[in-house]
């Protein structure tokens, strides 16, 4: 197996690991029963902990697939040391689900949209792990890490590549699937977008399509009947635009999601569809009244500062002129002269207003 | 010090000075102007360090810096009326510099005193000299050394 097929091989077993976690998170999720008496609160608590050393070995199994380094493990290590230590201090056992597996912080999410973009090569997964505080949490930061990661997509095999009509490759990596081929001939090369890769895996495709809302990511999930879009657009470009996106459930200064679904005739249709009204830096309307109003805010806050730091006035500056000697201004101007030559000699045709002006202190 | 360096301290330390005028006063002053000062001042570390109790006159800066901010003035601030007025100034106190400096490196001024000190010194030692009266054996024998002397 090649390198690239490895690559491959590691991403596959990534959306098998992420969707195993994801259902063992459910099935986590307490029930009644769970909450009948002692014996079968302490039966659910031990549940939860082996869950937690469950999902500790996954996490630890994805970071060295993909070659995160040895500060991405202890990281890990320490936010598992941290959640037990947590585990027993939590008591009731909703809590305890809550808040160690299921919880997700909105500020989080948040900052994980800001890290975690296509086409670019930010994006500190160390210390998004540091602040998560749930496994879901941990599992959303991976996520966004591993499908908006440029370098992952472009690491696995190439299947084919087209180039469209604005001089950007269509690229599809991964497994030869129906709805790869499907996609990948039907992608339309009158589209204006930029670099688009595709990896295609057997049930699923993941999509980075450049300069759609600067780097939109589509994550494709094949269904019986047809398939399932979910998108994430890290860059508004035009809120208006944005609303009215298909599927559209949530819009931040940190970007948009949303997901829908479209059945096995209408897939190219719907999806395509849907990137092309992905608004582009073109779509940016500026406010201008904004813009100009918080410029003259900016200023005038500038001018207070200034004001506040003014401590000399103009009749100081004079009572120090008047003490002055002709020989003391003559050097200076000398100085001055010789400084503002060299630099003239630096560059041709430079003017300035002190050329052909007299000495100061001559009669 | 080089020169180079020195207008390059001179620079940036009346940049830093300029801040602490208010907008009106450094409007009037071209950009042009600025904007050597500003390319001036990027080969130096100097930072100047102001007083907000004291006065301009009262500051610790240099005197390149003060002729400085003088040629700022004259240039771009002072009325005409003014001008005339500081450009006066000027040469009086030049003069007046030069009349101190003649004073005190004066040649003449200078041996003048210690001739002055070296006759009173005489005048001293004289004083304390006893005047003897020669005996005839003393005088003829100061004339027949003479004589051998001279052969």
């Amino acid at each position: 197996m090649d390198e690239q097929e490895q690559n491959f091989k590691k991403l596959k077993d990534f959306f098998k690991k992420d969707m195993n976690m994801k259902n063992l998170l459910m099935s986590l999720a307490p029930k009644e029963i769970d909450d009948y008496d002692e014996e079968s609160r302490m039966k659910y608590m031990d549940a939860l902990y082996n869950g937690l050393t469950h999902f500790e070995e996954e996490f630890r199994s994805i970071a060295e697939s993909f070659g995160l380094g040895e500060e991405v493990l202890n990281a890990i290590s320490k936010y598992f040391e941290k959640s037990r230590n947590a585990f027993y201090d939590k008591g009731m056992i909703n809590l305890a689900y809550q808040q160690i597996f299921s919880n997700m912080d909105e500020s989080l999410i948040e900052e994980i949209k800001d890290q975690f973009v296509g086409y670019t090569d930010y994006g500190n997964l160390l210390e998004i792990i540091g602040q998560t505080k749930s496994i879901n949490e941990l599992l959303h930061a991976f996520h966004s890490y591993i499908t908006n990661n440029k370098a992952i997509m472009q690491a696995m095999p190439l299947i084919a590549t087209k180039m469209n009509e604005f001089g950007y490759p269509i690229s599809i990596y991964g497994e030869q699937t129906e709805l790869a081929r499907k996609i990948f001939l039907d992608f339309p090369v009158d589209m204006d977008v930029g670099w688009t890769d595709i990896v295609s895996m057997e049930k699923k495709m993941l999509m980075m399509v450049r300069d759609r809302g600067h780097a939109l990511t589509i994550e494709i999930d094949k269904e019986e009947a047809g398939a399932v879009f979910k998108y994430f657009i890290p860059k508004l470009c035009n809120r208006d635009m944005i609303e009215k996106l298909p599927g559209i459930n949530k819009i931040t200064e940190n970007g948009a999601t949303g997901i829908f679904e479209a059945s096995e005739e209408e897939i190219s249709e719907k999806l395509f569809g849907f990137i092309g009204k992905v608004p582009m830096d073109s779509d940016i309307v500026f406010d201008w009244e904004k813009i100009t109003s918080q410029i003259t805010m900016q200023n005038e806050e500038k001018t207070k500062q200034e004001e506040k730091q003014a401590i000399f006035e103009e009749n100081q500056a004079k009572e120090i002129s008047i003490e002055r000697k002709t020989s003391g201004i003559k050097k200076i101007q000398e100085m001055l002269q010789k400084a503002k030559n060299f630099i003239k000699s630096r560059f041709t045709n430079e003017k300035g207003d002190y050329d052909n002006e007299q000495s100061i202190g001559d009669k | 010090m080089n020169n180079q360096l020195e207008i390059s301290n001179i620079a940036a330390e009346t940049m830093q000075v300029l801040r602490y005028f208010d907008r009106n006063f450094r409007s009037k002053i071209s950009s042009d102007f600025l904007k050597l000062l500003e390319e001036l001042s990027e080969g130096s570390n100097i930072v100047v360090k102001i007083d907000k109790n004291k006065e301009l006159k009262d500051q610790n800066i240099s005197e390149g810096c003060k002729d400085l901010i003088a040629i700022i003035y004259y240039r771009f601030i002072a009325t005409e009326d003014e001008k005339r007025e500081i450009i006066k100034a000027w040469n009086n106190n030049e003069m007046s510099y030069q009349n101190m400096l003649r004073e005190k490196y004066n040649v003449d001024n200078i041996f003048k005193d210690k001739t002055d000190k070296n006759t009173d010194k005489q005048k001293i030692e004289n004083s304390l000299v006893e005047i003897k009266k020669d005996s005839l054996i003393e005088k003829i024998k100061r004339f027949l050394n003479k004589i051998f002397r001279s052969k």
